[in-house]
């Protein structure tokens, strides 16, 4: 199966026409059809973090700060140990108020914690797993031998579903889901699903946020940075 | 005489630019510690030929005012040389050990950096004796041709409350040559010129004199006695010969002999007074009177633009001291530096003037927004109170933003590396899509299998049943021996059945250990001591004894089994598969019997 699994990685198509048209709109600096084009490769092929960042670079040139943010984190996501992603994403980060690494943790160790993404560490967690799992019921078929014979294999199977499955849980708790970013340019948080309720704050646009919850037209977000919550337009956030 | 009255009066209040030539720059400052809230006089001296301004560099935590600049002019054998003395207020906003970096002036070398304290709280110096009342000026003995006076208004203040020197130059003679004025060195004083005036005639002592004035506001800086050294005056009167009167003669010929006199006045001091405790939080420090008002350029605007909104504080006191009003705590607007400025005035004998401070506003939230009342506090001498001041509040209508708006640009962030020069920061390239192999896409889809993630665990499960099932075996051998004696005895079974004919002992002895082996491990016996006998009784004893037939047929088939056993010639082939059926049948039968 993972030789299955390998083989249509490896069968992705190259560069097509879309993207050579996508591409040629980018270069002759029309990025609002290069942003469409990009964006329509991008609906075709989710999984593709270069799609996303090449939406992220159209939408910033086009002007669209929040929504490039939101391309690039997709991008992220996907392909964490891409520099030229993390360089991109971390730039518009800087634009709203913003760094990659968080404060106070060294930009080597957040990009060693890093390096691995959500889905990367859920595929090597769930190999560890079946690893262990494997290994221990032969052992418990085969004789003292064999037990023997397994047993460092199948600590060492053991240690590694600890080890990835910690570090998917922490990633997860540093990325989790329900995120979005702002792609107003100033979104108004107020203290109430309404037009009635007062600002108490504004975000800029790019500003990454979670979201907590919805009512009607309007989400209740969260900034990750301030540590503070309100609620704007659903318009305002587009969710990761 | 008239012309050189006017001389004075220029050299006094003009600022003359001296010819390029040697400069040497000196700095003091009015004290080395000070407590918190107190100021210091920096004072920096320029003398030489030569024309230029120091460079004051910034003190981190430290407010610096210009307060003035007075100069000294003389011309020697046509030489210009002056000396310029520029004052500057500094104000710690905090604490520690501050240090004023060396001040460069363009042609001379720098001063030494000077080390000052802020400490704890100090109480104020102790008085001096109270002068009785305001020094007359000092007027020296007789009827001289010239002299010089200087007089306080008052010889005790306030911190920062004005007092008024007045320098007056008494002559009743016609001066030779423009005379050179040294203004007097003051200590623990600010001072503010409030320009040459009071020019006239007075009689002293029966004598006709014509003189010439210059006022300067002095403020305290600091509680405790202020210093005022002499000022000089250096004229060249016109020789006396003897017998000679004030006419044109004396004249004509005590022009040919000048005589240069140095002339200067007595030493003042100044009482400077703490001010009253209880000074509010919005208090900027002034003695006098004062006024805000502020305006702004408009009052309609879409959040995230920009509005300039003036503040302007005049009135009488030392102005150029006055800092920034506190601006109002408005957490959806936002304040950015723009520029003060400083236009003094002379009101009657009192220094005054405007101070405006213009800032940027840029409001961050739409509706309705007010810009409250700025206050300023200040102690009115008159009233012998604080006194708040306070400009009127500003009403605002902010539209919603423009959301094609597009944030500041972030400028270059890392350092360059040796030899490459960052000239603006942006964003990389395109990167063309599934050109590289991408090993985490597989592990991904492991990552997304779903249910098949039970599949280990079932297998797992599964050997750990096979185990315990194993183990349950090991830890009964009884029970094991009885749940193996059928497989035993079909395997003797078949091995019988496939002897030649010509082992026809050999298949009967099998058969023999088919069935007495399938006994003995069914009832726990040896398999080489079991009689029929011992097996019946056996059977017989169990709790649900197996049916007569049953038994009737085993005792048959054994009783047959040892007669062939004996038997010349043991038996056919067919009648050997004839027993190996019945035994096969009685051991199932019996298998069902002996579950239990």
């Amino acid at each position: 199966m993972i030789i299955a699994l390998l083989s249509a990685a490896l069968a992705l198509p190259a560069a097509s026409a879309p993207y050579d048209d996508a591409k040629a709109a980018y270069d002759a600096g029309n990025f609002e059809r290069a942003s469409s084009a990009f964006a329509a490769l991008v609906a075709q092929r989710p999984g593709d973090a270069a799609l996303h960042y090449d939406l992220g670079n159209a939408l910033l040139k086009a002007g669209r700060l929040g929504r490039a943010s939101a391309s690039y984190q997709r991008a992220f996501d996907l392909d964490p140990r891409d520099g030229d992603g993390r360089h991109n994403l971390d730039f518009v980060l800087k634009r709203s108020g913003e760094e990659l690494a968080p404060p106070g943790i060294p930009g080597p160790a957040f990009a060693a914690f890093t390096a691995l993404s959500s889905r990367e560490l859920s595929g090597l967690h769930w190999l560890a797993a079946w690893a262990t799992l494997i290994l221990a019921g032969l052992a418990l078929l085969g004789d003292a031998r064999r037990r023997d014979a397994l047993r460092d294999w199948l600590l060492g199977a053991a240690a590694a579903w600890l080890l990835f499955g910690l570090w998917w849980a922490g990633l997860r708790a540093a990325l989790p889901p329900g995120r979005g970013v702002i792609i107003a340019s100033r979104a108004e948080l107020r203290n109430g699903p309404g037009d009635k309720f007062t600002v108490g704050y504004t975000a800029p646009e790019g500003r990454r946020v979670r979201v907590l919850s919805e009512s009607g037209a309007w989400l209740e977000v969260g900034l990750l940075k301030e540590g503070v919550k309100g609620w704007t337009l659903s318009s305002s956030v587009e969710k990761l | 005489m008239k012309a050189a009255l006017l001389a004075v009066c220029a050299a006094f209040s003009a600022a003359a630019p001296a010819a390029a030539a040697d400069l040497s720059v000196s700095a003091t400052l009015s004290a080395r510690s000070a407590a918190p809230g107190d100021q210091l006089v920096l004072s920096v001296s320029i003398s030489g030929s030569g024309s230029a301004a120091p460079k004051l560099p910034l003190i981190p935590d430290v407010e610096i005012y210009e307060s003035g600049k007075s100069q000294s002019l003389s011309i020697i054998n046509g030489r210009v040389s002056s000396s310029v003395l520029y004052t500057y207020i500094l104000a710690p906003r905090k604490a520690g050990r501050f240090v004023v970096p060396p001040i460069e002036v363009p042609g001379a070398a720098p001063t030494e950096p000077i080390e000052f304290s802020v400490g704890a709280a100090q109480s104020p110096p102790p008085a001096a004796p109270q002068a009785e009342a305001p020094a007359p000026a000092p007027r020296p003995a007789g009827a001289p041709d010239a002299f010089v006076t200087a007089a306080l208004d008052k010889n005790r203040a306030l911190v920062n409350e004005q007092v008024t020197l007045v320098v007056r130059f008494h002559t009743a003679v016609s001066l030779l040559g423009a005379p050179q004025y040294d203004a007097p060195k003051l200590t623990g004083l600010l001072s503010e010129n409030l320009g040459a005036e009071g020019q006239g005639t007075t009689v002293i002592g029966g004598r006709t004199y014509h003189f010439s004035e210059v006022k300067s506001a002095l403020f305290p800086v600091q509680a405790g006695r202020a210093a005022i050294s002499p000022a000089i005056v250096t004229v060249q009167l016109p020789r006396r010969v003897g017998g000679m009167g004030d006419d044109f003669f004396d004249r004509f010929f005590g022009m040919a002999a000048p005589e240069s006199r140095r002339l200067q006045t007595e030493p003042l001091s100044l009482q400077a007074d703490p001010l009253p405790s209880g000074a509010p939080e919005d208090f900027c420090g002034i003695v006098g009177s004062l006024t805000v008002a502020s305006a702004v350029d408009r009052a309609r605007l879409r959040a995230g633009e920009a509005l300039n909104l003036t503040v302007t504080v005049s009135g009488v006191g030392n102005i150029k001291s006055l800092p920034e009003p506190k601006r109002p705590d408005l957490p959806s607007v936002r304040f950015f530096d723009s520029e003060n400025s400083v236009k003094l005035e002379r009101l009657g004998d009192k220094m005054g003037g405007a101070k405006t401070f213009k800032m940027v506003v840029v409001p961050r939230v739409s509706g309705p927004l007010e810009i409250p009342p700025l206050t300023v506090s200040y102690y009115d001498p008159a009233k012998r109170a604080y006194v708040r001041a306070q400009s009127k509040p500003i009403r605002l209508d902010i539209l919603p933003g423009d959301p094609n708006a597009a944030p500041p640009v972030a400028g270059p962030g890392a350092e360059p590396a040796p030899g490459v020069t960052a000239v603006a920061a942006d964003i990389r390239y395109l990167k063309a899509p599934g050109g590289r192999f991408a090993p985490g896409d597989a592990l991904a889809a492991f990552g997304t299998l779903g249910p098949w993630h039970a599949l280990p665990a079932a297998f797992l499960l599964a050997a750990l049943l096979i185990d315990l099932r194993r183990r349950s075996h090991a830890a009964d051998p009884r029970g094991r021996r009885a749940r193996a004696a059928r497989a035993a005895a079909e395997r003797r079974l078949q091995l019988a059945e496939a002897q030649p004919a010509e082992e026809r002992a050999r298949a009967v002895a099998l058969l023999g250990e088919a069935l007495t082996g399938y006994f003995a491990d069914k009832l726990h016996q040896p398999a080489a001591g079991l009689t029929l006998k011992a097996a019946l009784l056996r059977l017989q004893d169990r709790k649900t004894p197996p049916p007569a037939a049953e038994l009737a047929r085993l005792r048959s088939i054994w009783d047959e089994l040892d007669l062939l056993r004996y038997a010349p010639g043991g038996a056919g082939q067919a009648e050997v598969k004839r027993l190996a059926g019945e035994i096969r049948a009685l051991t199932l039968a019996f298998d069902k019997e002996l579950r239990s």
